[in-house]
């Protein structure tokens, strides 16, 4: 299949094809099973947070950080539910996944399951492109063999979501079975789902699935796995990036406005060679006309306020 | 113009029966005593369906599927900051007091079936524009159960004059006029209630399509017709562009305007709860003694839901962004004023 005609598609938002979807999570979901639970990545390394369908967002995510065909990236997972372009977003970076395999990894974050999407967009809209979910289907089983974390130089733990209380090492992570809906407790479920706070030990978590974690358990996990930072995302953060814990621990977002309401600013994250960290930050696409969002489509879609 | 104002019921009343389908109202310790709470919106709904068209019905259809938690949360903050303040003003003072209510912009709601039921002593006034007060009339009338909470098949006063479906009981009332057109409104007003006796005076989501000139008149013209009143309002606020950079409420105003040509002529001049609640310390023309007290919808969630509550909300869907509902929460205030 021609890759190259159907990323500049996807890019222009073009309606793809049923089975041209399906052989494409066909083949990534291939070249996935033979990743591992988590993923080793050299510097220079530019790092993604949430993108959730603001497929706009994410051309121009590429745009301000070289570009795929130039620079090698990690995403944090959260691709889908959300915004309206859940579909594109996702293909869009399966596209490259199998075009460019050494220069990109895709990490799976709690959206990225069927239980969420059901609730949170994508089924809809692929109910409300395709008239039928097959293609949600074929998405799905992609998710199932999305990594689970990512290790930088042996220096850098990248994660959607956190901790959890039953993994010390990140060989841990390397036993478990990954590749299944992501299951409602434990490990798997905590890397995804869990939050830093300022907490003494794990607590509950207000979202009802995960822990909430706080220095001193990024502390132990630091030490015990010998690495300097812990990257993450799963937190919307008005600036775009937020370091806590004395900088063992960023979050990085990368969905500006998000949900075409909330006003913030997006970051990525770059990685040196010496390690050193280089935030970009950048909006949401501006507003054609001086009219409202661009990026809401034609259609009207209902706005999400209360009114 | 209008219309698109009166179509924003649409958006309350959908949220309400979307909240409703997923458990969050009623809530167990505020609505205790409401009876039936499901059954009387849903039955509303069932009935209000057949007198709408085909496009409203699908455009409610459409967004009662796609109802994320985190607007059934602020669904929930909403009617339950409201019910909460409504209940306790009235538990204290309803036992051996006649106390009016009266719902400004009053939309679909149903408070009063709950409140004629639970507080024996009570008069309801629904105002909102003619065409709403209308299409509510029919639904209530339409249907058995609000005949019978309203004690319609009995009431003298009962009968349509000139096919004009607005009902008026001894102590419910529609009350069909424009919030803008202010010496109409108390005119109306004081031929409905008596401005001696205590009343209270409910603006969910009414204030904020009015422009600040009109509500400024409303609110104070209120305050000095009645001797002594108790007034709810929940609105969003924009927050402060300048200080904080916040421009969550100048994205709100291009979204709504854009998507549906909505405006929201004061979202940016009262921005934060202190502009807000100036408008009802302000009010000059009168020597009476007001306190207001506000707070944003975040700040009620932290407060004043109790951690039995907080859990029973976690257990009812997967809230995926605490951050998103904060944002938009703080974005939204509960205010009381007592004169
Ligand atoms: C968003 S709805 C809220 C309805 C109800 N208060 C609720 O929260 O469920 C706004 C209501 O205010 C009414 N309204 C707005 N401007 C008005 C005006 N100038 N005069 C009378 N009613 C008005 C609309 O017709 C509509 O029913
Ligand atoms: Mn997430």
């Amino acid at each position: 299949m021609d890759l190259d005609k159907i990323i500049s598609l996807i890019r222009q938002g073009k309606h793809i094809h049923e089975e041209t979807v399906y052989t494409l999570c066909l083949n990534a979901q291939e070249l996935l099973i033979n990743e591992a639970n988590v993923s080793k990545v050299d510097t220079p390394v530019t790092i993604c947070g949430d993108i959730h369908g603001q497929l706009h967002d994410l051309l121009t995510l590429f745009d301000k950080s070289g570009g795929v065909e130039n620079s090698r990236y990690i995403f944090l997972g959260d691709f889908v539910d959300r915004g309206f372009y859940s579909l594109e977003s996702f293909l869009l970076l399966l596209c490259y996944k199998l075009r460019y395999p050494d220069r990109i990894s895709l990490i799976r974050g709690n959206h990225e399951t069927r239980q969420i999407t059901k609730v949170y967009g994508f089924y809809d809209e692929i109910m409300r492109k395709y008239g039928n979910s097959n293609v949600w289907r074929y998405c799905c089983e992609v998710f199932d063999y999305l990594s689970l974390g990512a290790v930088i130089d042996n220096k850098i733990f990248c994660v959607h979501g956190g901790l959890s209380p039953d993994i010390n090492t990140i060989d841990e992570i390397r036993d478990i079975d990954r590749k299944q809906e992501v299951p409602h407790e434990g490990a798997m479920c905590d890397l995804l789902w869990s939050d830093p706070d300022e907490v003494m030990t794990w607590s509950l978590s207000p979202r009802g699935a995960g822990f909430l974690f706080g220095k001193n358990e990024v502390d132990n996990f630091l030490y015990k796995n010998d690495i300097e930072l812990i990257t993450r995302a799963h937190q919307l953060v008005m600036e775009g990036y937020k370091e806590m814990f004395d900088g063992g621990l960023v979050t990085v977002w990368s969905a500006p406005n998000y949900c075409y309401r909330c006003g913030n600013v997006a970051a990525v994250l770059r990685i040196e060679d010496d390690l050193s960290r280089n935030y970009t930050i950048f909006d949401a696409v501006q507003a054609q006309n001086g009219v409202g969002n661009a990026i809401i489509p034609t259609k009207k879609v209902q706005m999400d306020y209360f009114l | 113009m209008e219309k698109i104002v009166q179509n924003t019921d649409h958006d309350a009343l959908t949220c309400k029966l979307s909240a409703i389908s997923t458990r969050y109202i009623p809530c167990p310790l505020v609505h205790k005593d409401y009876f039936n709470y499901n059954d009387i919106y849903l039955s509303y709904y069932q009935t209000l369906k057949t007198l709408l068209s085909r496009r409203d019905q699908g455009s409610i259809n459409r967004a009662l599927r796609n109802s994320y938690p985190v607007m059934n949360y602020g669904t929930y903050l909403r009617t339950v900051s409201i019910d909460s303040l409504l209940n306790s003003y009235l538990d204290e003072r309803v036992s051996n007091e006649y106390i009016q209510v009266v719902n400004l912009g009053c939309g679909s709601d149903l408070r009063f079936v709950h409140l004629l039921n639970n507080f024996k002593n009570i008069k309801y006034i629904d105002v909102d524009f003619k065409d709403a007060l209308e299409l509510k009339g029919k639904v209530l009338r339409t249907n058995l159960k609000f005949k019978q909470a309203l004690k319609l098949d009995t009431e003298i006063m009962d009968k349509t004059e000139n096919g004009s479906q607005l009902i008026h009981t001894e102590n419910y009332v529609m009350m069909e006029g424009d919030l803008k057109d202010t010496s109409d409104i108390i005119t109306k007003l004081s031929r409905y209630t008596d401005t001696n006796a205590k009343t209270v005076f409910i603006t969910e989501c009414a204030l904020c399509y009015l422009p600040d000139i009109a509500a400024q008149r409303l609110i104070d013209k209120i305050i000095d017709t009645f001797d002594s009143g108790y007034w709810i309002s929940y609105d969003p606020i924009g927050g402060n562009q300048e200080k904080d950079k916040d421009r969550f409420g100048k994205i709100m105003q291009d979204n709504l305007k854009s998507s549906r040509d909505l405006e929201l002529p004061t979202l940016l001049k009262y921005f934060s709860e202190d502009l807000y609640s100036s408008r009802f310390t302000q009010h000059t023309n009168s020597s009476k003694k007001i306190t207001v007290n506000i707070k944003n919808l975040w700040e009620f969630y932290l407060q004043s839901i109790n951690d039995n509550e907080k859990k029973r909300l976690q257990k009812l869907q997967f809230l995926d962004e605490i951050e998103e509902l904060k944002i938009m929460q703080s974005h939204y205030i509960i205010l009381n004023a007592q004169w």
